[in-house]
């Protein structure tokens, strides 16, 4: 075992043994931490020998950038670390986790190591994590090649962990990385997001919804509100939103079964309609109205249309992002408020 | 966007008494529609309602109903209003004037705008 300074002649020396199937132990903007080349299993194995760690844990990359993060991870997965690295957010996708540490020189070595390396805390599993190479020496340095010694680490808080597999972020520990949170569960909403380039975890609210039949405006004003409240309120970084279709003098919620989806598409069948959407974003409000007009529709339509979309769960019973074509003949205002999320607040609250 | 048409004059059977059953007599609507804002830009009637074309078929709906209550002749013009496609909400009042003496008018408002 040999102990350098964290200098250029001690990353020459590190990058060395890792690049040859060792194992150091390095400091990291959080503690110290044991590494591995990942393309020397026997050494990644070593990991899990030194540490006492179960084999059924995985262990996490840290990486120089977030290019050489995605060659693990994916290059969508990677933009969402890209946008916030270096620091204390791990990214998980494809069954890898990496993170781009704040520390300079252990990026230089990431970088001197091909992009990244596996790293686990130095210290035996169930132990206190080791902040200066001191303490990774003696819990686990004995065992490594070299110990890289950069004086002490600031140790402190865990990252952020978040799958990034799907559109959504799921939050797998939370971290001082936050992310937007979208209290809906409506997959349009998601996809109107996502193709903003948003990263967003979401939440399903359920809170009650309240109806003034007279007034879509106050209606979608207040539910949209109850819901952000619902999912932690102001200040949490909570999006949330809520969708009607005002016509004929009444409001047009979601529909109780396909029978109700069928009435409703026979009561706006021919006709414009207005849809509201209230979007709430800690404690501000804004509602968005856009004009629909629908075709005027037969009975083989509407079943057509019904057994094609199942709109149980559509405000008005249609959705003019699945086969809108069939019963919507134009609209005016924003295409993305009548899916239930207008983009404008959101740029103008500086989320999109 | 709302558009507001005001004094539709009708001529029609209306009232309770049995002089008001053998006698047309005056009375005014006036609609409020909530109407698509595409006309805004569009300029284009094809767009928001033919309000002439409206008021007539407000007078014949009137006309042929012969309603005893100035609250059913709202009802009817309020439905005649909500049958076009491009009317969102409405609200209609039917004012009838001078039926009874001492009394300058009566007013009855159905719908939601």
């Amino acid at each position: 075992m040999n102990t350098v300074i964290c200098d250029d002649a001690g990353l020459s020396a590190v990058a060395g043994a890792l690049n040859s199937g060792g194992v150091a132990v390095i400091p990291t903007d959080t503690v110290y931490g044991l590494a591995a080349h990942p393309g020397f299993p026997a050494a990644v194995d070593r990991l899990y020998s030194i540490k006492s760690r179960d084999a059924r844990k995985p262990i996490a990359l840290l990486a120089a950038d977030a290019s050489s993060a995605a060659k693990f991870i994916g290059e969508r997965a990677a933009l969402v670390g890209k946008k916030r690295w270096p620091g204390a957010l791990t990214v998980v996708a494809n069954g890898e986790g990496v993170r781009v540490p704040d520390h300079e020189w252990t990026r230089r070595l990431l970088a001197a190591c091909g992009g990244a390396l596996r790293v686990t805390s130095a210290n035996l599993s169930g132990r206190r994590a080791a902040t200066d190479a001191a303490a990774a020496l003696a819990e686990v340095g004995l065992s490594a090649d070299v110990v890289a010694d950069g004086g002490p680490s600031p140790g402190g808080v865990a990252s952020t962990v978040v799958k990034a597999d799907g559109i959504a972020l799921e939050i797998l520990r939370e971290g001082p990385v936050k992310f937007l949170v979208l209290a809906s569960g409506s997959p349009r909403r998601a996809k109107i997001l996502s193709g903003l380039g948003v990263d967003f975890s979401v939440v399903k609210t359920d809170a009650p919804e309240v109806c003034f039949p007279e007034d879509p405006e106050r209606t979608v004003r207040e539910n949209a509100l109850a819901k952000g409240a619902n999912c932690g309120g102001f200040g949490a970084g909570v999006l949330s939103a809520d969708t009607i279709v005002w016509a004929r003098g009444r409001i047009y919620g979601k529909p109780a079964d396909l029978e109700e989806a069928r009435e409703f598409l026979r009561e706006l069948s021919g006709r414009t309609h207005t849809v509201y959407t209230g979007v709430a974003y800690d404690g501000k409000v804004e509602v968005v109205r856009s004009d629909v007009k629908f075709r005027k529709l037969s009975e083989e339509t509407i079943e057509e249309y019904v057994a094609r979309v199942r709109p149980v769960d559509r405000a008005g019973a249609y959705d003019v992002d699945e086969s809108g074509d069939m019963i919507v003949e134009g609209w005016t205002g924003s295409y993305e408020n009548i899916m239930g999320l207008p983009v404008e607040p959101l740029k103008k609250w500086g989320i999109a | 966007m709302v558009l507001k048409v005001n004094g539709v004059a009708v001529d029609c059977i209306i009232g309770d008494l049995p002089a008001e059953r053998e006698r047309e007599q005056r009375v005014f609507v006036n609609l409020e529609l909530e109407v698509p804002d595409a006309a805004a830009s569009s300029d284009d009637i094809g767009d928001t309602v033919d309000y002439a074309a409206l008021a007539e078929k407000v007078r014949k709906a009137l006309s042929g109903a012969k309603c005893r209550m100035v609250e059913r002749a709202a009802k009817v013009a309020y439905d005649t209003c909500m049958a076009e496609p491009n009317v969102i909400s409405a609200r209609a009042a039917v004012v009838k004037r001078g039926a009874v003496e001492g009394v300058e008018s009566a007013e009855a408002t159905y719908g939601n705008r």
